[in-house]
């Protein structure tokens, strides 16, 4: 994803360490998202 | 065993084996319902196994697996794609591709396939995995004893050969993912230094959630302020994202 990123001129790219999974161990604030845009996106084609 | 060990996740390639167990049943020397019970048996204990572990553990224990792969990197986000796309069939179909095989079984966990469906789904999967491959073997009996024959002529120089070949393949994947690893080291981010300037509302940052559908069906929650573009997305949606900012992508 970041190569990807870079490959396409995003230069300016920080992966974040450990993910959402250290974000969330870390118990930093989270917001909730919310399962109907999920699903939507689930059926979005392409 | 060698079913056993590759859905396990060992590098142990089962198909020749289940080619040539065809080819051997084919020729009448061995009895070819046994050898094909004994396959779709022992592919489904790993496979619970995995499915039981991806149920409890979640998007770690994928994690995990795809480490030991080649292509750690595509190997998650080709099985969630496969996932979106084909849903439960996708557990019907995975073991026909390297790698997939053993993590589609966590990825169905995951997602939350009731445990019967995903046994009635991996015993059909494996009998039609099994019986593809050890079908061919029977079919082709006859020919693949000719390629065994002159490949036993060959002797060591063609054990040596794939060998090298083999031993070349993986040593230049592992050097293009040291260098690329490397570089992402360097500019990687640490969540507390994330907090620390969204807390001060520092807005040279932007941070972009990569997940994929399923995974934030698993995982509902999200950094505040994330944009999120699922990773098959950014290039449709690349023009979201600002070129004057830091641009923080996390996925699971």
């Amino acid at each position: 994803m970041a190569l990807q990123l870079k490959r396409n001129g995003i230069t300016r790219v920080r992966p974040l360490h450990g993910g959402l999974a250290l974000w969330i161990d870390s118990a930093y604030p989270t917001t909730e998202v919310k399962p109907a845009a999920t699903a939507v996106a689930l059926e979005e084609p392409g | 065993m060698f079913v056993l060990a590759e859905q396990i996740g060992l590098p142990v390639p089962a198909v020749p084996v289940l080619l040539g167990v065809g080819a051997l049943a084919g020729a009448g020397r061995m009895t070819l319902a046994v050898a094909f019970v004994a396959a779709v048996a022992a592919s489904l204990p790993p496979d619970l196994l995995w499915y039981e572990l991806g149920r409890r553990r979640g998007g770690r224990i994928l994690g995990l697996l795809c480490r030991i792969s080649l292509e750690p990197d595509s190997c998650v986000r080709r099985t969630e794609n496969l996932f979106i796309q084909r849903g439960r069939k996708a557990l019907l179909i995975s073991k026909f591709f390297p790698g997939l095989s053993t993590v589609a079984p966590p990825m169905a966990g995951m997602v939350g396939i009731a445990r019967w469906q995903f046994i009635l789904l991996d015993i059909a999967a494996a009998i039609l995995w099994a019986g593809v491959w050890m079908g061919l073997g029977y079919m082709f009996s006859d020919a693949l004893e000719v390629v065994a024959s002159r490949a036993a002529r060959l002797g060591n120089w063609l054990g040596l050969i794939l060998g090298a070949m083999l031993v070349s393949y993986i040593a230049i994947k592992f050097v293009q993912r040291q260098r690329f690893l490397r570089s992402l080291r360097i500019a990687r981010i640490t969540p507390a230094e994330v907090k620390s300037r969204l807390e001060s509302a520092d807005d040279t940052l932007f941070v972009v959630d990569t997940r994929s559908a399923l995974d934030v069906r698993a995982v509902p929650y999200a950094i505040p302020g994330a944009l999120w573009i699922a990773a098959e997305d950014i290039d449709r949606r690349e023009r979201e994202l600002p070129r004057d900012r830091d641009i923080v992508v996390y996925c699971s």
